[in-house]
């Protein structure tokens, strides 16, 4: 078992973790990953450059078929949805670029405070417990509610239902590397706690994290969409997936292509996000 | 193992307090008010005030919240404001509905999960695993809404094969009851065990890397025993944590399938309890959620000590 | 025994459905020589119906959509109005006379009314029942009627003699609403244990959030009726798996569906519709606000919205676009004044920019409903047109209705009423957006001398003069437009014949029976 340890005693947050990760975007995984996330990214946030008409241009031509003009077709309002879509993803990427990371961050020192004090750590476990417990999307009604239908409450939403999540994958590391002789022996020669968890514990927590952050992209959107349901969501007429989603889900019968644009664009980021996740994993697994 | 749960009694204490309180005040935060689902949207303000008089709704906060906890602890939940019952009558007669959904849609995330996980770490052939990480990024990403959309569409009307709408329980008629449970279960199942399939296979990949594995394939271990001896005993903790996890999701999913689905269980009660500001049921409901997270959680931890040796519980 | 089983076919697999009706079709030929396609009554059957609100047995004597499938085949009222010729019928009253001051009124009741119970009916329950119209904590939209009475006599087991504080035009809107309660068991009702009516259904069972159970009285004074043994009201509070369960053969008809939902079945004769009650929507602002302290300000919105495409896109073109509150084609319902504010974009920017008010922002206060939501999106779009700068503010439904009792929805707000079916002058106190204390701020010595011209009107044609003149002044003050008036549909299975609907949507089963 002495082999695996040096190995983990390498990977420490700074220097070669950086050039590790970067690594990652020369495999063909990561390239296609990275080139789709990019292409996405782009085309949403210069969809105001791109379509400069904006998303609510509304018309007489209600839930039309797909077609040149609109490749997506109409909306019941006669709005192109093409452009909705695009709209939306750049409603919900700027969700996700803001909510996701900040989730991440908080959950996994959280997750990890009970490096430094096994009281703390429990303390925040059980607080995590808490959110977990709460029925997922009560919580989110809850705080919608309270804070008032918009983007910071659904910011609060994303942020707070994935701290357990990526809090308790920490913690798991936490305890799985507490016991192992490295750090038992860190600890021996006098190496301070904040160290061991920030030089030790953090670098092994990390690939679960990043997977579980790829993973959460998914959830973050669906957390949107589900408060959409409940027309607690982004107000309209801001459009966003999951209002698009909802909305086509009530015209399924008389227009199937309504949902099926917006469902092709969330599969895409799902895709593009996994692939990422994978790559920097491979990439941390054959170091 | 009854040291390690002595151990955590008080922490199980406080957290079923603190979130008492957090079940207590944030819906009470929500602006709305419990007199007004029963007077109505028309009501004139001297009609409402007359039905929050007799609903006994005025009283100071603090004061409700230590009646409230005072006859729990005597184990009475009171009584819906909405629907003039006991709380306990009502979440009595959604529970069965409600564990029935879990329980079968925890088993098929358990087999759907580990079927892909495992698949996808052992198959060799680059297209065959390209392939499975497409079906299941497209099983992660397609809402539980749709999916259960899809299944009525595809096997409730086009193919009338299974029925789509209501349910019987379980224990009142066992072959009928299934046929109700199942689509529900598979949709709120799908995105769950992709999530768990994918934590897997990242986990079984990495324990790969380490010296044990390439002593025991050394030792001439065949693969099929060195995958359930070593590789999943090793990886299992992540996916452990995963179901963990999810389990305690599954009441939260649970409240938009049993809607498409039309049954009526706790998600369906948490959701109306939410729109009429039926605080006691509220209270009722996300207490009793936490608490059966918190018995998963310490569940987990033992689980995952009792494969890992290393892990002393008590730690 | 065959209409039970007919349900249960389509949810049997394809073939061995056609095996069944193989078998069906030679026994029913065998059987029946002849059979005449629209086919007599017959006895026996269950049936179920979804509903998509939970039911408040607590508000028997207040107009609830949650009630509205069941409550009149469990309660009775002392009349009904024939909802085509808007004729007032008797049902428990046998008949009544107004006094020629319109001060009083003496009603003669049937004499072979039972309760549930098995008890008969009297005059006093009667009384019972009006009383407790007017309390406050019922909550009644037409208590206010019952608060005029100047008192309520019983003369005998079958009489009672009203009188009233004024002549009251609408006491036909609070009989219709009035359902007739048992004293004894009143206090029984809230959690379900003891719903007592005289209804052709017993109430047997509640399950709250899942479903109503009605069972057949056997002690109906027509001894005939009713045909069904049973209907199972079955609570599905989401409109797609409403129709899932239509389509699915689960339940043979679905209420409370959206406008939305019910369009793919047109033209499907599998199905058929029953229009009946319906709702207004409204745009309303505060005159007390700016910029909507101004009367061109306001008078711009009616210009600025087009009605026409809310009609079409949100509501299928079903609805009625219109100025007016009032019901369509009652008296002193005008044409000209319904239309008066047609889509005029152009006129609408101009009188915006005279008033100075290019620019400004409108928050305007929406439900969560699906309807209003989408309404909102033509009006911001509409207003956006005109140089304002409108904002949503989606408030959930529990919110959104507190702040309606209060009069409090900000300086500009889409409202959804369903009181269709109510008079005039029912209309004017029951509906939040006109009566005192409404959101809009608005109350004025002319209203006042307007609207109580309306209530005392005591012919149709001085109704007809009192309510053009009251809509003119309305329209001109325009702080509340009424944007369309749309029908209630209900959805049925071809297979359920007989169902009738009241004037306020409420569905009646005493003669509803499953054709063979």
């Amino acid at each position: 078992m002495a082999a695996p340890q040096s190995k983990l005693i390498h990977r420490h947050w700074f220097n070669p973790s950086i050039a590790g990760y970067m690594q990652a975007f020369t495999t063909t995984r990561g390239i296609v990953a990275l080139t789709v996330i990019i292409l996405i990214s782009a085309l949403a946030f210069l969809a105001p450059f791109i379509f400069p008409l904006g998303y609510d241009i509304q018309s007489r031509e209600s839930l039309r078929a797909p077609s040149l003009v609109h490749f997506f077709g109409t909306d019941e309002l006669g709005r192109d949805l093409f452009v909705r879509s695009i709209y939306g993803l750049r409603s919900d990427l700027t969700l996700v670029y803001c909510a996701v990371p900040v989730s991440m961050v908080a959950g996994t020192l959280l997750g990890l405070i009970g490096a430094v004090s096994p009281r703390l750590g429990n303390f925040v476990q059980r607080c995590l417990d808490i959110i977990v417990g709460f029925p997922g999307l009560i919580l989110g009604i809850c705080v919608v509610l309270v804070l008032g239908a918009g983007w910071t409450a659904l910011l609060v939403a994303i942020v707070i239902s994935g701290l357990p999540s990526f809090g308790r994958l920490a913690r798991a590391t936490l305890l799985a590397q507490q016991q192992r002789e490295y750090v038992i022996a860190a600890r021996t020669l006098g190496v301070g706690k904040w160290q061991i968890m920030v030089r030790h514990i953090l670098p092994n927590a990390i690939d679960p994290i990043i997977v579980q952050g790829a993973v959460f992209v998914v959830s973050a959107i669906f957390i949107e969409a589900a408060l959409s349901i409940v027309g607690l969501g982004l107000q309209p007429p801001e459009p966003s997936l999951g209002t698009l989603l909802n909305n086509g889900m009530r015209y399924v019968s008389r227009a199937p292509t309504y949902v099926l644009g917006p469902t092709v664009i969330l599969i895409l980021v799902a895709l593009a996000f996994s692939m990422l996740a994978d790559a920097l994993n491979d990439t941390v697994n054959r170091k | 193992m009854l040291t390690f749960l002595l151990k955590k009694l008080p922490s199980v204490v406080v957290v079923a307090i603190a979130s008492s309180l957090i079940a207590f005040i944030l819906p009470r935060m929500a602006p709305g008010d419990p007199a007004v689902a029963l007077a109505g949207s028309d009501a004139s303000p001297e009609q409402l005030a007359a039905v929050r008089e007799q609903i006994g709704l005025n009283g100071p906060l603090h004061e409700q919240y230590f009646h409230w906890m005072w006859n729990l602890l005597h184990g009475d939940l009171g009584r819906s404001f909405a629907m003039r019952r006991p709380v306990s009558t009502l979440i009595m007669s959604r529970l069965e509905s409600t564990v029935e959904l879990a329980a079968l849609a925890l088993m098929l995330m358990i087999i759907i999960g580990f079927t892909l996980g495992i698949l996808s770490a052992t198959l060799r052939h680059q297209s065959a695993r390209a392939g499975l990480d497409i079906l299941n990024t497209i099983c992660l990403a397609t809402p539980p809404f749709l999916t259960g959309l899809l299944l009525i569409l595809l096997l409730g009307i086009a193919f009338p094969i299974l029925p789509v709408s209501g349910e019987i329980g379980l224990l009142r008629d066992p072959l009928k009851g299934l046929q109700f449970l199942i689509l529900p279960a598979f949709a709120l199942a799908l995105p769950q065990a992709a999530v768990v399939a994918r934590l897997l296979t990242t986990a079984i990949n990495s324990v790969r890397g380490e010296d044990f594995i390439d002593l025991a394939k050394a030792k001439g271990v065949p693969p099929g025993r060195l995958m359930r001896r070593h590789l999943l005993r090793n990886s299992l903790g992540p996916a452990i944590v995963a179901i963990g996890l999810r389990a305690g999701e599954l009441l939260g999913g649970a409240i938009v399938i049993e809607a498409i689905f039309a049954r009526n269980g706790l998600g369906q009660l948490a959701v109306s309890s939410v729109q009429n500001r039926d605080y006691l049921v509220l209270q009722a409901l996300i207490l009793g959620a936490v608490l059966v997270a918190v018995l998963i959680q310490l569940l987990s931890e033992i689980t995952i000590a009792a494969l890992d040796p290393r892990i002393r519980l008590e730690s | 025994m065959t209409n039970r089983i007919l349900p249960a076919i389509r949810h049997a697999r394809p073939i061995g459905g056609m095996i069944f009706w193989a078998v069906l079709a030679f026994g029913l030929c065998a059987a029946v020589p002849a059979k005449a396609q629209d086919s007599k009554p017959v006895r026996g059957g269950a049936i179920t119906v979804s509903q998509t609100a939970d039911a408040q047995p607590r508000n028997i004597l207040t107009l609830r959509a949650g009630n509205s499938p069941w409550v009149k085949n469990v309660f009775e009222t002392l009349t009904q109005t024939d909802p085509k010729t808007f004729e007032v019928k008797p049902l428990l009253a046998k008949s009544w006379k107004v006094a020629a001051d319109g001060l009083s009124m003496e009603i003669v009741l049937r004499d072979d009314v039972t309760f549930h119970t098995g008890r008969r009916m009297t005059a006093d329950d009667v009384k019972f029942t009006l009383e407790t119209m007017a309390l406050p904590e019922t909550a009644a939209q037409v208590g206010f009627i019952a608060k005029e009475f100047q008192s309520i006599d019983v003369t005998s087991p079958t009489t009672l003699t009203i009188k009233f504080k004024k002549p009251l035009a609408n006491i036909f809107d609070l009989f219709e609403e009035a359902n007739v309660i048992d004293k004894e068991t009143y206090t029984k009702r809230e959690d379900g244990s003891q719903v007592i009516g005289t209804g052709p259904f017993k109430f047997a069972k509640w399950t709250p959030g899942a479903s109503i159970m009605l069972e057949r009285y056997t002690g109906y004074r027509d001894r005939n009726l009713p045909y069904l043994d049973s209907i199972e009201f079955a609570i599905i509070t989401d409109s797609t798996a409403s129709v899932s369960a239509l389509r699915s053969g689960r339940s043979v008809m679905a209420t409370g569906l959206s406008q939305n939902d019910l369009v793919e079945f047109e033209g499907n004769p599998q199905y058929q519709f029953l229009n009946s009650g319906g709702a207004i929507y409204p745009f309303g602002v505060n005159v007390t606000k700016a910029p909507f302290d101004k009367k061109e300000v306001r008078q711009a919105l009616g210009y600025a919205i087009d009605r026409q495409r809310i009609n079409e896109q949100v509501f299928g073109g079903i609805g009625t676009p219109t100025d007016l509150f009032w019901g369509v084609g009652s008296p002193g319902y005008g044409e000209e004044q319904a239309n008066r504010y047609s889509y005029d974009p152009t006129k609408a920017k101009a009188l915006i920019e005279k008033a100075g008010a290019t620019g400004a922002k409108v928050p305007i206060i929406v439900p969560s409903i699906p309807a209003n939501r989408s309404i909102f999106e033509i009006v911001q779009n509409n207003l956006k047109e005109i140089g304002l700068a409108p904002e949503a503010v989606v408030l959930d439904v529990a919110d959104f209705d507190k702040r309606q009792v209060a009069g409090d929805l900000g300086p500009a707000f889409l409202l959804i009423h369903g009181q269709v079916g109510f008079s005039t002058a029912t209309l004017l106190s029951s509906l939040p957006s006109l009566r005192q204390g409404n959101p809009s701020g608005f109350w004025s010595d002319q209203y006042v001398t307007l609207r109580n011209a309306v209530t005392a009107a005591n012919s149709p044609d001085a109704t007809d003069k009192a309510v053009k003149a009251l809509s003119d002044y309305m329209l001109d003050e325009a702080f509340s437009l009424s944007l369309l008036q749309t029908p209630g549909q209900t959805i049925l299975s071809d297979t359920l014949k007989g169902v009738k609907a009241t004037l306020r949507s409420q569905m009646l089963y005493g003669e509803a029976y499953l054709a063979e």
